[in-house]
């Protein structure tokens, strides 16, 4: 298997005892862009994330990272910031930020000044000389957030990269990985808050229970077979036009489900002789709604 | 490999400057040998001066007499006359040594003369045979005009006394008349008139049977401790000799091939014994009889540290096998539960992290052993009255056997090998431990099984031969201690590489499984409640 894509699943499983963690995992994840991963907790995002930095191996299937099968030769091109955010107590800012940078293949002088760099940037270079336990918690996110930057990586794997985040913050962790995907890097990052990854992400997976259910482009994701309509009418005028599956109305908006494969100007055609439309939109679905249907439907499925 | 020694090194050089950068782990290492040097000096003082000097009865229950029962018929005399002649050679010594210009005893004079114009083997040569003839026959006149060696031998049993007073190395024992009856020594024993009899079997020199050392040992002395060590030290010295002759005897019956040779050095022992209950009931009114003073007992002190010093190695090694494995834990644990484990992780391998908290504990471990050696090479040199309130003690030659390059070359391996095999148990315990309380409780059975070569230390170090210690020493658990213990008399080299074989395939194996541990381990959510569960994390 050989991709051009940064990270490629192919049928990947990957079991902890009795728990199967991914199954049959498959995606692929296209170089330079923003890439999501959402799921309800214990989906399967963060095993999915650690199976693309090497930290375990997928139990079958095929993983390829950077179009290599060895996930070890490409390590230290990945930059990988875990959930749960540590530091060395004791050690000093500089000092951990150059660590992880020459544990990465950087020589020391090159590790040092790009991390004086990157705590210029972030405001922190006062802060270089003191060890990470004087550091408050933004702060100490941010320490976190440059080791993983320090020997710019071409693919960033940040695993729920907003929490605990004030919001200027969040705008500047946002300005980062934009700045990363304008040099070309892939970003792959997995987040609770649905409106961050429909804003932010170009493409996204829902993973639920290990399992890829939808992956695509935002719009793809969205896109799906109901129409939203405000007009000044009551549910009754949208029946007998063809393709309508059903309507529901809410106050003055009304939602309907049609027909897949449904010409959605033929349906206004047919509903503006019967009411006054003050808002049509196709693309109706909110991230979360999908999130939710799609998630509903797996538990049904899986039984 | 270059790579992964690389990031291995790192890891272990961030572990060991966080250790030792810190003013608490300077404090600690400084003071540590200092409070010890300071118990060891008052444990000394407490049992070789002041209390027992204080109570005066102590002194008087020596007779510093021994008697010899030989079934041989020749040894008991052979034993005698090397121990004249090791009189003999430190008598020529002191005098060569002390370099008098003017002694009492005018034949000591000529002696001196001598000693400028020969060496010590030479005049031992020169003056032995007529000595050993002289002490056998009995010479009952002298001629001024005789030949100096004549003239010595005869002077020599009145200047013996001298010679025991001012001679260092000089026997401090008497041998009484050969008796052939053991009830005759029994009763010289119970009333005190000697500290013991060995009776030499008749098959001593092939050492299939072992002579036996008849004495009253620990009776009703102050603590026990005094007449206890006094009957040892007889043991020892008159041990010493017949070990000597017995090897002369074996070395000229035998052909020299490594086998033989490795027979003929095995030393030979007496086994100590008590001869009736009766006999300790009357010691308490020993008469008085001559004793040996501090002054006196230097070659018996060096003989008992030459003994005990793998003693002090195996007590360095279990202190840092001890420490360092609760430091591998206890880092392993901070790195799990912070998640900094997986940061490492994303850069390196789980071998990488595990090896590399392992040497970088073991370099810290390195850093206090350092710091110890010199702060003992400064104590050495500067500390000389310090060292002067000890017992007569040649610094010189206790240092030489503490720092004997057959034991520092056992324990480095053993080191490595030990700290090795108990730091990756425990880092695979720390590993599947969300907390340090959790860790520390799942590794309570090693702690235990730490401790038990320390219960058996001073038994095997007394006893080096016995079953215990050969089944004990193919139990890796336990080979480390063990073959530090026996560093003053190891196996036989097979021997000694089997055990060797055996525990670095059972490090590597322990490595393994506990790389398969870590690798899962650190990543789990929830610890593995049972034995079982460890067994399938190593399994897949």
């Amino acid at each position: 298997m050989t991709s051009s894509n940064s990270v490629v699943f192919e049928n990947a499983f990957k079991v902890f005892g009795e728990l199967c963690a991914l199954n049959d995992f498959s995606l692929s994840i296209p170089p330079g862009c923003i890439y999501g991963f959402i799921g309800p907790n214990g989906a399967g995002k963060t095993t999915a994330m650690r199976v693309i930095v090497g930290i375990t191996e997928p139990t079958s299937g095929e993983v390829q990272v950077l179009g290599s099968n060895d996930l070890r030769q490409v390590k230290h091109q990945i930059g990988y910031l875990p959930e749960e955010k540590g530091l060395y107590k004791r050690m000093r800012v500089i000092d951990y930020i150059v660590y992880l940078g020459r544990l990465n293949g950087m020589s020391k002088p090159t590790a040092t000044s790009k991390a004086k760099e990157l705590l210029d940037k972030f405001d922190l270079s006062q802060w270089q000389r003191a060890r990470c336990q004087e550091l408050s918690k933004g702060m100490g996110q941010k320490v976190q957030l440059i080791a993983t930057l320090v020997h710019d990586p071409i693919l960033l794997v940040l695993d729920e990269p907003f929490s605990g985040l004030d919001p200027v913050n969040v705008e500047l962790v946002r300005d980062i990985i934009f700045d990363r995907v304008k040099q070309n890097a892939t970003v792959i990052l997995s987040t609770h808050i649905m409106e961050q990854a429909e804003t932010l992400c170009d493409q996204l997976v829902l993973i639920n229970k290990g399992e890829s259910i939808v992956e695509g482009s935002i719009d793809e994701i969205r896109k799906g077979n109901t129409i939203k309509i405000e007009h000044s009418g009551d549910c009754d005028v949208f029946l007998g036009i063809e393709h309508v599956i059903s309507a529901k109305q809410v106050g003055r908006t009304a939602t309907l489900q049609v027909s897949e494969n449904a010409d959605t100007q033929e349906i206004l055609a047919q509903v503006l002789p019967r009411t006054h439309v003050s808002l049509f939109n196709t693309n109706a679905v909110s991230l979360h709604e999908v999130f939710l249907r799609a998630v509903g439907s797996n538990e049904e499925k899986t039984g | 490999m270059i790579s992964y020694l690389h990031a291995t090194w790192l890891i272990a050089k961030r572990d060991w400057l966080e250790a030792a950068s810190t003013k608490l782990f300077w404090v600690g290492v400084l003071l540590g040998p200092i409070l010890v040097i300071v118990l060891f000096v008052i444990s000394m003082l407490a049992t070789t001066v002041s209390i027992f000097e204080s109570i005066p009865f102590e002194e008087d229950e020596r007779s510093n007499r021994y008697a010899v029962i030989d079934h041989t018929n020749s040894l008991g005399q052979e034993i005698a006359d090397a121990i004249l002649l090791s009189d003999l050679r430190h008598t020529i010594q002191y005098v060569r040594e002390e370099n008098h210009e003017n002694y009492n005893f005018e034949i000591l004079n000529e002696l001196a003369e001598l000693v400028k114009d020969h060496d010590v083997d030479e005049l031992v040569d020169m003056i032995g045979d007529t000595l050993l003839d002289s002490t056998r026959t009995g010479l009952v006149s002298l001629d001024e005009s005789a030949p100096f060696v004549d003239r010595f031998s005869f002077w020599w049993e009145g200047m013996v006394p001298f010679f025991r007073e001012h001679v260092s190395g000089f026997s401090q024992y008497w041998e009484v008349d050969q008796h052939e009856v053991a009830s005759e020594l029994d009763e010289l024993l119970s009333t005190g008139q000697i500290d013991g009899y060995f009776v030499i079997s008749s098959d001593f020199v092939n050492g299939e049977e072992s002579g036996t050392f008849f004495t009253l040992g620990d009776s009703n002395h102050a603590f026990g401790l005094q007449n206890w060590d006094h009957s040892w030290r007889l043991q020892n010295w008159y041990t010493r000799f017949a070990s000597e002759v017995v090897r002369k005897h074996r070395f000229a019956a035998s052909e020299l091939d490594f086998e033989t040779v490795n027979r003929l050095m095995r030393p030979s022992h007496f086994e100590r014994n008590t001869p009736n209950e009766q006999i300790s009931d009357s010691v308490a009114s020993l008469p008085t009889s001559p004793t040996d003073t501090i002054e006196q007992i230097d070659e018996s002190v060096i003989e008992e540290i030459a003994q005990f010093a793998p003693v002090g190695y195996q007590y360095i090694l279990w202190f840092m096998v001890l420490i360092g494995s609760a430091m591998i834990l206890a880092g392993t644990v901070e790195e799990k539960s912070t998640r900094i484990a997986e940061l490492i992780l994303s850069s390196s391998t789980a071998s990488q992290l595990m090896d590399g908290k392992l040497i970088g504990v073991a370099l810290v471990l390195l850093t206090i052993a350092s710091v110890w050696v010199c702060m003992l090479g400064v104590l050495i040199f500067f500390g000389g009255s310090l060292i002067s309130m000890l017992p007569n003690v040649n610094v010189g030659s206790v240092v030489g056997m503490f720092f004997n390059p057959i034991y520092i070359v056992n324990f480095l391996i053993y080191f490595i090998l030990g700290f090795a095999f108990y730091g990756y148990l425990q880092s695979a315990v720390g590993s599947v431990c969300a907390n340090i309380r959790e860790a520390q409780t799942l590794a309570a059975p090693i702690q235990m099984v730490l401790v038990i070569p320390i219960l058996f230390m001073v038994a095997i170090v007394m006893n080096p031969d016995s079953v215990i210690v050969s089944v004990f020493s193919f139990f890796p658990p336990f080979t480390p201690f063990l073959m530090i213990s026996l560093s003053a008399s190891l196996p036989a080299l097979p021997i000694y590489l089997l055990i060797l074989v055996v525990m670095i395939g059972a490090t590597l194996g322990v490595r393994f499984l506990a790389a398969r541990i870590y690798r899962q381990g650190i990543l789990l959510e929830n610890k593995p409640q049972k034995f079982i569960d460890f067994v399938k994390l190593a399994a897949r």
